[in-house]
């Protein structure tokens, strides 16, 4: 008992939010203590105990990192509209076995590690608390002492509810934080109106309260004719449509913002589809795109979250450092803030990816002057986990301000080194980001742009029939240029390489992929919008 | 209360409906019926006998080998592979001098246990005992689908461009403003249900195929003839096939596809592949799809007596069990607040009426009786009437079309389209029109109004002799004045018409 209970505390720390897995696991410890043949109460190791722990510790391992790797914390929107209660029906029973399968691929994984090492923790154990190892019995990283049938259906049975519980706690999160909520569109007293449609739309703190308006735009402006009417009123002393110009504003702002990106990124990449080599990037950063970029990434109004965020190198687990800064923005897009880097890659290639991502790749000195903080921290978080010969150059330290011989010297090694490395094929290949990550990266947050689409259009549409002041012909003009101009811009991006390529799809996973297919997604709820508009209006807009 | 005796008489037989014209159906012979008619789109012809429809090579092409015996675990591995756990049970139990006793043994037991609960499940919904083309045949709009040289028609719902699915699998576009018709064909391309072009959008069409959901990109630009396959994008879910219908919201976001041996009708989001599966376990599968043109209700019709009504805003349905038989086919008013009916084995066609106030209705009420009627002409007399096949009710709202089955064994009852007038404002009233017949000898398999005629309502029928013709009625509509835009139609003179002598159903009477 004192040897468990030993274990335990060591294990406690390696644990962290596995209270209830620890209870099963003490139901399950049914192998009595052995006792020594001299009759004096002696300890043995129980071997079954060690390994049923270290599988819970296994497990927790593997399901954080398949989380992290499958984008476990990116929450997307349903695509229809559903009752809480039916969309947990309808994903329960594919929940238990998606569980079922990932616990028995874990429990494999599991086996075959503890087969080559089990003896590791064992033996350090035995010898730390100076227990004995029962030869009575065989051990369990042999053959016949992984024979067992009834320990596999343990372990696996135990995984099962183990991952269940988590996913569980997923799924119900995704139900709750994305379930339509809505916001009145004006209110008839002056304190209510922060929470009104128009001023909730330019949310910029709370991406989470932005998305929900924008949901609730799509959905009223499809479903709901007196919200609609509403929207259309003019404002009771003045007659002015404030509701209106509001919203159509942001909206056309949201779109010529995404516009505005994909110029960038269109002006910014090689026609090949990825990221231009440092030389020619230097000499086009030096001399034209170096405003054009910087403006297209400075307008940016994701600005809030981006001093938040660290552009840390070193940030591995960018939710949880995004989870402590902006506990609700980051699930909706992937990666709101650093919209070059991909979400499924980061995480991956992060020591790389981040500075090599091409938004990084453009801090040029001025830039790297307006946020000097920023920098700071990156560099000492750099060194963690990553390979010295990194692949590109390095962030210069902005504190540092005149540099030694001696220093001056390693740095010109250092570049060297990694000149030389970067030419190699695999390390760009290994290192480099995937060329249609960038182009998910783009549109990591067009569910935004989806439903600005979705419900100026449909808004426009009604306004032929519904708007009785004639307040959307004023900016109609503005609507149609913006999104023709997207549509431009969309089009151009296609045309890249990689742009249209499919992604495979993943079989049983709670991971979201969604964000892959957004911006087919954004495509296609462009020109039905387009669409939309103009065969509303057909002859009455020439 | 017999609807259709109080309908115009059936002409002679060798004369075909060519359009309606001041209220009344004009016949004439096929050789006129270009000239009378003021514009059509491409009248087209399909021979039965040029078309090839898909030979199976699994089953035509392993008599031409011989047989070779494996080992047992290779074959079992095959039938694994091919038939799942009854076929590796199957293959077991047959080879029993290889394998031990008890193991044959169980095996039988655990394939007998199989069978019986399949047997049960199959009792419960005979359906699920068809083969996937029987059941596409059962359950399709197209009347005797499987021989039927035209499998799918579908007019575009902003353009003059039709698509037409035939027997031997492949798919032909065709558009009033270029002489290229496009040939869609793809492996995956099998027994074509149904087809759909997506709304607002120019080049899109959905194919419902016997695995998948097709989803073909055709650039009307391009001078291509053959598209590639890497324009179709494959929509697929375990356990959905064959999809036999298919339909996309009116605002061109959402398509929903529907299997008769799933009993969840899935919703794609199909540009980022999607789908989000709805399930109801009652009726045990969904056959016919059909949107409201407002888009806020989906009607979904399943094997059993018993049908749904979505409503599009939260997803939530509600049943409506049929007395009789399963749901047919259904149309939806314009306006999308009132669904006409019709019920397998009865002849009558009902309607519902929703209305957003009111919370729904509490029952339907039967506007139209079909039951058989003959009509006495120069060679015998010819029997109409019978079972419905499907409904279509023209955009306007204005005609009502419906296909009857007629009786195959007997000569003068033969599949015909009764065509209806329709007011839906003040209230819902039905009028006979007439008959729209064909040459000798030809039945109407299928029939779809275009979406944006501008005189009236265009009907396309599609015949088993693999011709399909288009049938202009030509009249103002109710709500909407006289177009300015358009050309004037030739001698259209406005006929004042006694609407009350001939009223079928007026809801009043109900």
């Amino acid at each position: 008992m004192v040897a468990s209970s030993t274990v335990l505390e060591r294990k406690k720390k390696k644990m962290k939010k596995k209270k209830m897995k620890k209870k099963k696991m003490k139901k399950m410890k049914k192998k009595k203590k052995l006792y020594h043949a001299y009759g004096s109460v002696d300890v043995c190791l129980n071997e079954y105990h060690l390994f049923m722990l270290l599988a819970g510790a296994f497990m927790g391992y593997s399901h954080s990192l398949m989380g992290v790797v499958q984008n476990i914390h990116y929450v997307s929107f349903h695509i229809i509209q559903q009752y809480k209660y039916m969309r947990f029906k309808g994903s329960a029973w594919w929940l238990v076995k998606c569980s079922a399968v990932q616990s028995l691929y874990s429990v494999r994984n599991y086996v075959i590690l503890y087969f080559l090492f089990g003896h590791i923790p064992r033996t350090w154990i035995s010898n730390t608390l100076n227990l004995h190892v029962d030869s009575s019995v065989h051990s369990l990283d042999s053959f016949g002492g992984l024979c067992d049938v009834s320990l596999f259906y343990q372990l696996w049975i135990s995984g099962t509810f183990l991952l269940l519980t988590w996913y569980l706690t997923v799924l119900l999160f995704r139900i709750y934080v994305t379930e339509p909520y809505r916001f009145p569109v004006q209110s008839t007293f002056a304190e209510d109106a922060e929470e009104c449609l128009p001023k909730v739309l330019t949310e910029k703190n709370a991406l989470v309260m932005k998305f929900l308006a924008l949901q609730d735009l799509a959905l009223l402006s499809q479903h709901s004719p007196s919200r609609r009417q509403e929207v259309f009123s003019l404002s009771q002393p003045g007659g002015h449509p404030h509701n209106w110009n509001a919203i159509s504003k942001e909206c056309v702002s949201l779109l010529s913002d995404l516009t505005q990106r994909l110029v960038a990124h269109h002006d910014a990449v090689a026609s090949n589809g990825r990221a231009k080599p440092p030389s020619e990037r230097s000499d086009a950063r030096s001399s034209s795109s170096s405003s054009s970029v910087t403006s297209g990434t400075e307008d940016l109004p994701q600005t809030p979250c981006r001093s938040a965020l660290i552009r840390t190198p070193g940030s591995v687990f960018g939710s949880a450092v995004r989870g402590v800064n902006s506990p609700l923005t980051a699930p909706f897009t992937p990666d709101p803030t650093a919209p070059f880097s991909s979400p499924a890659l980061r995480p991956l290639l992060s020591p790389q990816v981040a500075p090599r991502s091409w938004l990084g790749s453009v801090q040029s000195p001025h830039v790297t002057r307006r946020n000097p903080k920023l920098w700071s921290m990156s560099t000492d978080s750099q060194t963690n986990g990553s390979p010295p010969p990194s692949p590109d150059p390095a962030p210069k330290p902005a504190g540092e301000q005149k540099p030694s011989f001696l220093s001056q010297w390693l740095q010109n090694r250092k570049e060297q080194v990694k000149g030389f490395v970067a030419k190699r094929v695999l390390v760009v290949y290994l290192f480099n980001k995937l060329p249609e990550a960038s182009s998910q990266a783009l549109f990591a947050d067009s569910q935004a742009h989806i439903w600005a689409l979705e419900g100026l259009s449909h808004l426009v549409a009604a306004s032929f029939s519904e708007d009785k002041y004639g307040v959307v012909q004023t900016t109609l003009p503005s609507i149609l240029s913006s999104m023709l101009s997207l549509q431009e811009a969309v089009d151009r991006h296609f045309k890249l390489p990689h742009a249209s390529s499919k992604p495979a799809k993943t079989s049983c996973s709670l991971g979201d992929s969604t964000y892959k297919t957004l911006r087919f997604a954004l495509r296609a709820a462009l020109k039905t919008a387009i669409y939309r508009i103009s065969t509303t209006f057909r002859e009455h807009l020439q | 209360m017999c609807s259709l005796a109080l309908f115009p008489p059936l002409l002679l037989s060798g004369q075909v409906t060519l359009y309606e014209a001041n209220n009344e159906l004009v016949w004439g012979n096929l050789m006129e019926c270009y000239e009378k008619q003021h514009w059509t789109p491409p009248s087209l012809h399909f021979p039965r006998e040029t078309l090839k429809p898909h030979s199976r090579p699994e089953s035509s092409s392993k008599a031409a080998f011989l047989d070779h015996r494996d080992t047992l675990w290779m074959r079992s591995a095959g039938a694994w592979r091919d038939a799942g756990l009854t076929g590796l049970l199957d293959e077991i139990t047959n080879s029993s001098e290889e394998v031990p006793k008890w193991l044959t043994l169980s095996s039988g037991c655990v394939l007998a246990l199989l069978r019986w609960m399949s047997s049960f499940h199959c009792s419960l919904f005979p359906h699920l005992t068809l083969s996937g083309e029987d059941m596409v045949a059962e359950f399709s709009q197209v009347l005797s689908w499987s021989d039927s040289a035209i499998r799918s028609f579908a007019w575009h719902p902003h353009t003059d461009k039709f698509a037409v699915a035939l027997l031997d699998d492949s798919i032909k576009i065709y558009n009033s403003r270029s002489a290229i018709t496009p040939t869609l064909k793809h492996r995956l391309q099998r027994s074509v249900s149904a087809m759909q072009w997506k709304p607002l959008c120019a080049s899109t069409l959905a194919v419902a195929c016997h695995t998948c959901l097709l989803i073909w990109h055709v650039d009307p630009n391009s001078l291509s003839t053959r598209p590639s396959s890497g324009c179709a994008q494959v929509l697929s879910h375990p356990g959905h096939s064959p999809v036999t219908s298919i339909a996309w919201s009116p605002s061109g976001s959402l398509l929903v596809s529907a299997s008769p041996v799933d009993t969840s009708m899935i919703v794609w989001s199909v540009a980022a592949e999607i789908c989000v599966p709805l399930q109801r376990v009652g009726g045990g599968g969904v056959t016919n799809l059909s949107w409201s043109p407002d888009g806020s209700r989906l009607l979904a019709a399943t094997p059993s007596a018993l049908f749904r009504v979505w409503e599009t805003k939260m997803w939530t349905c509600e049943r409506w069990p049929c007395l009789k038989g399963r749901c047919q086919s259904g149309c939806w008013s314009p306006d999308g607040s009132r669904l006409l009916f019709c019920v397998q084995g009865e002849t009558v066609i009902y309607a519902l009426t929703f209305s957003d106030m009111a919370g729904g209705p509490k029952s339907a009420a039967v506007v139209a009786d079909l039951s058989e009627t003959s009509f006495s002409g120069p060679d015998g007399d010819l029997i109409v009437g019978g079972e419905v096949q499907s409904l279509a009710w023209d955009p306007t709202g204005e005609r009502l079309a419906v296909l009857l089955k007629g009786n195959a064994e007997s000569s003068n009852h033969s599949a015909i389209i009764a065509v209806f007038k329709t007011r839906s404002s003040p209230i819902f009233e039905l009028l006979p029109c007439g008959f729209v017949k064909g040459e000798a000898g030809a039945e109407p398999r299928l029939m779809q109004f275009q979406p944006h005629f501008q005189h009236g309502a265009l009907l396309t029928v599609c015949w088993s002799n693999g011709r399909i013709s288009h049938v202009p009625f030509y009249f103002v509509g109710v709500g909407k004045p006289c177009s300015t835009g358009s050309p004037p139609l030739p001698h259209f003179t406005s006929k004042t018409e006694d609407y009350n002598t001939h009223t079928l159903y007026t809801e009043q009477m109900s």
